[in-house]
């Protein structure tokens, strides 16, 4: 499936699908799509499609994701309903279909309970029709930082798939959170001082009264009385003749911390013996089309953005092209 | 029974606001096998370099990954200086590894170049061998010799950055490490 047949196919499924709109090389905006060199395709082989979904950090009480809106919760329950029935469809005719999502799906850090257990069955509680849909898709996770509890205490596979990393259809399409080799460091070790004090906090923020106060304290602490990229969503300017990796096309954005995120590319690079050519990233909810050093070359590099205060960000992966869209 | 656990809590949560978390090791790795040139393992390396008998002067077979120079080479990576071209069009400084400072060494000497022959042959383009001296409180000092590989030398590509031109070509690998050792 090429990318304008997937649009085609949300909006005739009454999904209303556009892509982000960033600054191309020549100054204007253009639809945020990633090219392949010509002649060149997207390595998704064996999969026909797939579809890419940024942080969502789901919790309880201080909630991101809802953020006082409960209809954000059907709106995300729609759209599942329809990746199932695409996931269906592709498979009447025998192509392969994916759906990853880049970590932070749950944000532990932000909902009660003693362990990263209990703390996932008060969030499945709240959205149990998501939670359903994600287990028919299924929907392959990634850790993030907000769940990286995870790590050393896992869900059951069949209720939801959580790995450090994963790949799409072939080793040369990487997904991972965005962690910089230290927050990535600190999912394997673990800053205990800091989860028991969140577990503390969160117990307290149950309390009437008392806890409606500590609550309001931890999202002002945290930033999360807003969201802080709802003004950021057109990309910083180039220097004129910087291109992006030989031969790929995008309305490419300037990334700070891409020297970073290449070393940890390159890790990955190590672990699976083969080179990557395109890393999915989430964390940041700054949405774009990158690339990071990697190497002596440029990997192209995918910030999906979130789904956190009302945003409905996305990337589709199909043959032709790579592109960050939204509904 | 809840009131008291949210007690607790609190209690729990006031105790802990003061503690640090214990500093567990996250930088690179100097790896060393006698009769082996050593090899450095990056912080984000899955698994210590596989050592060579003999210095790398020319691309190897591989069966893996290509053998491709990193953006970084081993010394930079060392000091925290390294510079490669990121996505801004600027130059960006890398972190491969963490800052020496963070785990207590400290630069003694060097980078200064030692005067000694190339380990990639005197008929190459070489850059000069660097020594570089490094040093812990309760530890002998680590003398530490840096080679210049010509074959992994920048490509055009790397430098096509504002003052990316301005970037040595050099790439220098670990050569040879000794241990001043008071016995």
């Amino acid at each position: 499936m090429k990318l304008t047949e997937a649009q085609a196919w949300f909006q005739a499924h009454g999904l209303a699908v556009s892509w982000r709109q960033d600054i191309g090389l020549d100054g204007k905006l253009a639809d945020a799509i990633l090219r392949p060199p010509p002649g060149a395709s997207i390595p998704l082989d064996p999969l026909g499609l797939a579809i890419v979904v940024p942080d969502i950090h789901l919790a309880v009480g201080n909630d991101p994701f809802r953020f006082n809106d409960v209809n954000r919760a059907r709106r995300l329950e729609g759209f599942l309903r329809a990746l199932l029935a695409l996931r269906d469809e592709l498979g009447g005719q025998f192509q392969g279909f994916d759906c990853v999502q880049l970590g932070d799906f749950y944000d532990l850090m932000r909902a009660p309970g003693l362990s990263a257990h209990a703390k996932r069955a008060n969030i499945d509680a709240q959205y149990p029709q998501v939670m359903q849909l994600c287990r028919a898709l299924p929907m392959l996770h990634c850790i993030g930082n907000h769940d990286k509890d995870f790590w050393l205490e896992p869900p059951p596979t069949d209720e939801a798939n959580y790995a450090l990393a994963r790949t799409l259809g072939s080793p040369q399409l990487l997904c991972f959170h965005g962690h910089d080799k230290v927050t990535m460091f600190n999912i394997v070790v673990h800053n205990w001082a800091e989860t028991l004090a969140l577990t503390a906090l969160n117990v307290i923020n149950t309390l009437p009264l008392l806890g409606e106060f500590t609550a309001w304290l931890q999202a002002t602490g945290d930033q999360s009385l807003e969201d802080d990229a709802i003004d950021e969503t057109t990309s910083e300017a180039w220097d004129e003749g910087v291109q992006g990796p030989v031969g790929w096309t995008a309305p490419w954005v300037a990334r700070a911390d891409a020297a970073d995120l290449g070393n940890v590319i390159r890790g990955f690079e190590k672990g699976l013996g083969q080179q990557v050519q395109v890393a999915f990233i989430g964390h940041s909810h700054r949405p774009g089309i990158s690339w990071a050093p990697v190497a002596t070359r440029r990997v192209a590099l995918i910030d999906v953005g979130s789904w956190t205060y009302g945003r409905t960000e996305f990337a589709i992966v199909a043959t032709d092209g790579i592109g960050l869209a939204h509904l | 029974m809840v009131c008291k656990f949210q007690l607790l809590s609190l209690l729990l949560l006031g105790a802990t606001l003061g503690c640090s978390s214990a500093d567990p090791w996250r930088g690179c790795t100097l790896c060393l096998q006698t009769g082996l040139v050593p090899g450095l393992q990056r912080a984000a390396d899955p698994k210590p370099p596989l050592l060579a008998a003999e210095p790398h002067c020319a691309p190897l077979p591989s069966t893996g990954l290509p053998d491709e120079p990193e953006s970084v080479d081993d010394l930079d990576a060392l000091l925290g200086r390294g510079r490669v071209c990121g996505p801004s069009g600027q130059l960006s400084t890398s972190h491969p590894c963490t800052s020496l400072g963070d785990h207590g060494w400290r630069v003694v000497s060097g980078p200064t170049p030692n005067g000694s022959r190339p380990y990639c042959g005197a008929a190459t383009p070489a850059c000069p061998n660097q020594s570089l001296t490094i040093t812990r409180k309760g530890a002998d000092p680590l003398l530490v010799e840096f080679y210049d590989d010509p074959s992994s030398h920048r490509s055009a590509l790397a430098t096509n950055c504002a003052g990316g031109r301005d970037l040595s070509p050099c790439y220098y690998r670990l050569g040879h490490i000794a241990i001043a050792m008071r016995l």
